[in-house]
């Protein structure tokens, strides 16, 4: 019998709304924190963007110390950083931002509990992080979707550990002002793929479906009218009340992609994923955005080719009207032609530089027949045939056709 | 969906859900640095044979070192104090909790008190008093219902002075939860069907009441839906392994919701009525479901009608006008205790009349009615319901869901 045993975990408290910070010196006090050290860009510093921050703290009883880490931090960014986090009697850690800046935090949080040595270790041998200082992170409109991943990175080594993801995420919106960058349109993506190809299972991980449903909803319905906000008008008097308003949409959206992060581990053992890795050498693509390339590919043809029930995908998209009102057997193409829908929106707001088919991305037709071997190897239950029709299909953006495929159905797979 | 201004989310177990998902213990716990368990349930659980199974599925990989079977219904301090003597002088270093909300309970004071080396638990406590983190602890539910193996909470009684002391952390969350069949295999249909309908109120409440945020409705969703497509099939047949799987997912899902938006009347009158009259939770909780949707209903008609799509379907979503959806779902919640109650041989109760005590006395008369209503008043659910209640509006409710009349919406305040 197959035991079907799943598992999953998102262990990060999220606190998400109006002045979310203010509850941040309370939590890290239930950590036993009461010096935390923020970790944040130079950019953000020098703007001013850590006011809110100061103004939580205030008459708190915990004070912060701050440190602007550069673009491409290393491990001797980390290690100057801990040196000033030993030297100033510091406890705990608040990543200000996204990318570089939360995997600095976290390495810190590594280097604080077991010295910059361990941490050192940890990089050079891929190793799991066991154990790290109180790390909190407020997440800003520079997003990756990874912050809330139990993972870090700095160059190209990477540590992970469930200790990695924060024990605080506090979204709040006057950290989310500002216009959005080109940069959140591929995390935004990321985040869709990471949330869809869950659904590529027979059965998808019930834990993780609600992570999962939030994500794409939240996608798909708030990250284009992010992009497309116009910036609120500067009053003499917005640097004391804030621009704009409420901004729940804000909130909500980049809510649902720090829990993306929490999926990733999951979305990693996906097909969609495991081929956006091999691919992403050659392309020069981010894994991300390649990922969300493959995407409706691989879940097309899983549904059409493998036979394979989608329609529950349609339930991460829509709302409940649409979901009624769709039959079931259309209702895997509906929530297909969605994604597909939402991509090709971005590539306008990318100014035609993100990538709709694999060719787009810059891969040669014959580079990507010569990774079909590296491919189908890497993903378990899948044919080289199979792979390599899929690739072919994303490559060109064509969709893949039921009645000309080397396997049929699912029972001849299995 | 629906944005409140501002909402915290947190569930830091991991869970590890599936057939033979016990098995999986020992290399979880390995992974935790801890190799000594010490195993705490009660003699029910035990005499079931479920701690038989577990110990079965340790005893390759990590044989328990010690075997606790003597926690009480309601979870007392002494109780934690003797347990904690008998991990120290075992040599322990991980708890694994079989059973239900009181084993958990103890374990979690257990826990509390080897981890801090307390003399006395008692000194921790409140809210907040922990801080940092404590021994391993596995959870592993036997109902599929309570949720109590993702909440942060512990419930343990004083009877020095007569108190239930409430301690809160989040170094009291386990750090695994094992949802596997085999642990609610043996449960009888009617206890089937209202630990599920205990476990679907978690969720419908979660989903309806005042601190409801988009990440709890979201599992809210997905535990009503699991329970919805298979309880009554596990009722009907309760050998049915994928059944049972999918509702102690739904029970882990929905404890994952109410933590993190709390509830509303059902359980402020639920907890009155157990407590007047010793009526199961489970029970009390199917039965006043439909009548605190309805009661509620001029106030989150909105989210109410929403839930008839996990509930009923999309057929019957579809097939309803918008504005009638909130009382469709009431209605079907009716239609599906009426279904249990013919599925149990008339075990499942419909409403408080029909509730009896072990010798068949009603355990619940009428003349119970206004003490129960009172007693509801000082719970602290009351306050997430989102329509304001006072004695004359429990007294009412209690009235209808005992007699089993639908409620008459002409006497609810709508101001």
């Amino acid at each position: 019998m197959d035991t079907g045993v799943r598992d999953f975990i998102f262990p990060s408290k999220i606190g998400a709304g109006s002045r979310a910070l203010e509850h941040l010196p309370f939590d890290l006090g239930g950590f036993g924190a009461q010096r935390p050290m923020v970790v944040c860009t130079e950019a953000l510093d020098s703007k001013g963007g850590l006011k809110p921050l100061e103004s939580a703290f205030k008459g708190s009883g915990l004070t912060y110390g701050v440190y602007a880490v550069e673009d491409m931090p290393t491990l001797e960014t980390v290690r100057e950083v801990w040196g000033h986090y030993n030297e100033g009697g510091f406890d705990a850690v608040i990543a200000v931002g996204g990318g570089a800046v939360t995997d600095v935090g976290k390495c810190l949080a590594v280097a604080a509990q077991g010295g910059p040595e361990a941490l050192r270790e940890l990089l050079a041998g891929g190793g799991t992080a066991s154990a790290t200082a109180p790390f909190a992170w407020v997440p800003t409109l520079e997003l990756t979707g990874r912050e809330a991943a139990p993972e870090a990175a700095l160059g190209n080594q990477v540590i992970r550990g469930t200790s990695l993801c924060p024990n605080l995420i506090a979204v709040d919106p006057r950290m989310l002002q500002g216009q959005a960058g080109a940069g959140l349109v591929e995390a935004g993506l990321g985040a869709l793929a990471a949330a869809l190809c869950l659904y590529e299972p027979v059965e998808a991980n019930p834990l993780a479906l609600p992570y999962a449903r939030l994500t794409a909803r939240q996608v798909v319905a708030g990250l284009i009218p992010l992009l497309t906000r116009a910036e609120a008008p500067r009053g003499r008097l917005s640097r004391l009340f804030g621009t704009g308003g409420p901004r729940e949409e804000e909130v909500a959206f980049v809510t649902a992609m720090a829990v993306s992060g929490g999926l990733l581990p999951e979305a990693r053992k996906s097909l969609t994923f495991v081929l956006a890795d091999v691919l992403s050498p050659a392309a020069g693509t981010s894994r991300e955005v390649l990922a969300a390339v493959l995407l409706p590919t691989v879940l097309e043809y899983i549904s059409r080719v493998r036979g394979q029930d989608l329609s529950g995908l349609l339930s991460a998209l829509a709302d409940l009207d649409l979901l009624c009102a769709t039959p079931v057997n259309q209702r895997a193409e509906a929530a297909l032609a969605m994604v597909r829908e939402t991509i090709n929106r971005l590539w306008i707001f990318s100014e035609a530089r993100l990538p709709r088919s694999l060719a787009e991305a810059g891969l040669e037709k014959e580079t990507l027949q010569g990774l079909c071997e590296q491919a189908a190897a890497m993903a378990e239950g899948w044919q080289r045939q199979e792979v390599e029709s899929l690739l072919l299909s994303a490559w060109d953006g064509t969709r893949p056709d039921p009645n000309n495929q080397p396997i049929r159905a699912t029972q001849e797979v299995s | 969906m629906y944005n409140p201004g501002y909402y915290e989310f947190f569930c830091g177990v991991k869970t590890v859900a599936g057939h033979e998902a016990l098995e999986r213990i020992p290399a979880l716990l390995e992974g935790l640095g801890a190799s000594k368990p010490m195993i705490v349930t009660d003699k029910g659980v035990a005499a079931a044979g479920l701690v038989s199974i577990v110990e079965e599925a340790l005893a390759s990989g990590m044989p328990a070192v010690a075997v606790e079977d003597d926690v009480p219904v309601d979870s007392d301090v002494g109780t934690v104090h003797r347990i904690a003597s008998v991990y120290r002088e075992a040599g322990c270093d991980a708890l694994i909790a079989v059973g239900g909300g009181s084993v958990m309970d103890t374990a979690k004071g257990v826990n509390i008190v080897v981890s801090e080396e307390a003399e006395s638990l008692l000194d921790f406590s409140g809210a907040g008093v922990l801080k940092r983190p404590l021994k391993p602890l596995v959870a592993v539910p036997t109902t599929a219902g309570t949720g109590s193996e993702v909440t942060l909470v512990a419930v343990i009684n004083d009877p020095s002075v007569n108190r239930k002391l409430l301690f809160s952390s989040h170094f009291l969350l386990p750090d695994i939860a094992v949802l596997d069949p085999r642990m609610t295999l043996t449960l009888p249909p009617h206890l089937t069907a209202a630990t599920a309908m205990d476990a679907m109120t978690h969720a419908v409440e979660a989903y309806t009441c005042l601190s409801k945020n988009p990440i709890s409705d979201a599992f809210a969703v997905e535990a009503i839906s699991l329970i919805s497509r298979n309880l009554m099939d596990v009722v009907k047949r309760p050998e049915d392994q994928e059944g049972r799987l999918a509702l102690a997912t739904a029970a882990n899902l929905a404890g994952i919701a109410f933590s993190n938006s709390m509830v509303g009347m059902v359980h402020t009158l639920g907890h009155s009525v157990g407590g007047v009259c010793h009526v199961a939770h489970g029970t009390c909780m199917s039965i006043l479901l439909p009548y605190g949707l309805e009661y509620n209903m001029h106030k989150n008609g909105r989210w109410t009608g929403e839930l008839l799509y996990p509930i009923a379907g999309e057929a019957v979503y579809a097939a309803t006008a918008p504005d009638k959806r909130a009382e469709k779902t009431v209605a079907c919640i009716r239609e599906f205790n009426q279904a249990l109650y013919e599925a149990t041989d008339g075990r499942h109760s419909r409403f408080f009349k029909e509730v009896t005590d072990r010798n068949g006395n009603p355990a619940v008369t009428r003349e119970h009615l206004p003490a129960i209503a009172r007693t509801a008043l000082g719970d602290g659910s009351i306050f997430y319901n989102p329509e304001e209640v006072d004695y004359d509006d429990a007294l009412m409710v209690m009235e209808a869901s005992w007699a089993g009349d639908p409620l008459d919406l002409s006497r609810v305040k709508t101001a």
